[in-house]
């Protein structure tokens, strides 16, 4: 199907800004290092992936903009805070803590994987298409990661302490990302999307390894909270909105 | 006034709580801009093991232009004289300035057997050519027809430096020509721009 019936375009809006903004702002968060990461090697790949992030956001918004017809640029910087529904986890503090800020990017990047993959069987086509382009890029952001967690994991008791002590850290806000954006039931329901009650022990199945040869434990219990995905976001995530606003704020009809 | 996101930054790196590590080995990267160009020396980089070497190759180099082929290894394989049988890949350099050029490969006892034969077989008559010459087993290679390097999904002119044009260049070149900056701080800088 190209054509997305018009009772399923609210909820289809809903998953993809979900998943659009969950990018823009794992992308934005993780610029954050572009110039202080812990060694000039890391300090560029971790840039090129976090621009890569955006530009995904970027392509996501597009196609939200299908639908509604709205300004691409508008719809990433221009909505009220409870109309955002990344995930809070995207948007959490690291505290330029680099244990942190490779186990944010640990779950993000392995929850990301899983989900395009499963957006890409989605029977609405330009979903799927777009689902599968993207996939075959974030699975190099899912080997980059999974190499750092290996290294962190086997480096020495200090980095193995680290690494662990932020996984377990996060780990409630990565539960988070299962939370589903509102109308994700009606997609299941008509079969846009095929429904995916295994996608948090899917996920856990494609992690665990990693984390159990790189020598580290995974503490992780599923959440039924609501949060970001439904508008509900932390204190982090209102610093992080100013901060992307501030330029669009500005000048709204800024180009570059 | 800006957020308090960030208002926490370390000032220098020195302040970050991960030390920087000093002494990890040098690795050179040859990369392929389509499958009917030669591999070209594309610059070096500094990482731990193979594994952190091949993921930043592919970031650092892999991403400032058009990527179908990467290869990475030690520094210190590429000048060696030793090892073992096995085949050697070529590099040539042809002249001072320009960079290694990978020209094919040879069968060799060792690195110095390697050098002799790809000068042989690929240098000719040719004089003062730097000659580079690596045992494939020490070589890490990645084919983008089986992973992805360059990435195309999504836009990715931001990445190159095309927006930097000649016309920008020129008047850079003429300001810096100028003796003094005070010289063109005196100008109407619209004019310039």
């Amino acid at each position: 199907m190209t054509e997305l019936e018009k009772q399923f375009q609210t909820p289809m809006v809903n998953l993809l800004l979900s998943i659009a903004d969950d990018k823009l702002f794992l992308g934005h968060r993780n610029s954050d290092w572009t110039g202080i990461a812990p060694i000039l090697e890391a300090d560029i790949a971790f840039s090129s992936l976090a621009q890569d992030d955006i530009a995904h956001a970027s392509a996501i918004y597009q196609l939200i903009h299908t639908l509604t017809g709205e300004d691409p640029d508008q719809i990433a910087f221009h909505r009220t805070e409870c109309a955002y529904l990344c995930a809070d986890i995207v948007t959490k503090s690291d505290d330029f803590n680099w244990a942190s800020a490779i186990a944010r990017q640990f779950y993000c990047n392995t929850f990301d994987f899983l989900r395009l993959q499963r957006l890409g069987e989605s029977s609405w086509v330009p979903l799927s298409s777009l689902a599968k382009r993207l996939c075959a890029e974030q699975a190099i952001h899912v080997d980059h990661v999974h190499s750092w967690i290996d290294h962190l994991g086997k480096g020495n008791e200090d980095s193995a302490a680290r690494i662990q002590t932020a996984l377990d850290t996060f780990a409630p806000y990565a539960a988070m990302l299962f939370e589903k954006p509102e109308g994700l039931d009606t997609l299941h329901e008509a079969d846009v999307l095929a429904d995916h009650s295994d996608f948090f022990t899917a996920w856990i199945s494609s992690i665990e390894t990693t984390i159990n040869n790189a020598g580290l434990a995974l503490n992780i219990q599923q959440s039924n909270n609501k949060g970001g995905r439904n508008g509900v976001h932390d204190a982090d995530f209102t610093l992080s909105l100013s901060e992307l606003q501030e330029v669009f704020s500005t000048d709204p009809l800024a180009a570059w | 006034m800006l957020s308090k996101a960030r208002s926490n930054v370390p000032l220098v790196s020195g302040e970050l709580t991960t030390k920087e590590v000093v002494g990890f080995p040098v690795w050179e990267v040859f990369t392929q801009k389509k499958e009917t160009n030669a591999h070209l020396h594309a610059g070096s980089l500094s990482a731990p093991d193979a594994s952190f070497a091949q993921q930043f190759a592919r970031e650092h180099y892999g991403q400032d232009q058009e990527c179908t082929s990467l290869w990475v290894g030690l520094r210190n394989i590429f000048t060696c004289d030793t090892g073992g049988l096995e085949t050697y890949e070529i590099f040539i350099q042809w002249k001072s300035g320009d960079k290694h050029e990978h020209v094919g490969e040879v069968e060799a006892a060792n690195g110095a057997e390697a050098k002799v034969k790809g000068a042989e077989q690929y240098v000719g008559d040719k004089t003062n050519c730097s000659i580079w010459v690596a045992p494939i087993s020490k070589l890490t290679k990645i084919n983008s027809a089986t992973n992805m390097i360059w990435r195309e999904t999504t836009k990715q002119e931001y990445r190159l430096a095309k927006g930097y044009s000649r016309i920008v260049r020129q008047k850079w070149d003429a300001l810096r020509a100028k003796k003094a900056v005070d010289a063109y701080q005196e100008e109407d800088l619209k004019d310039t721009f």
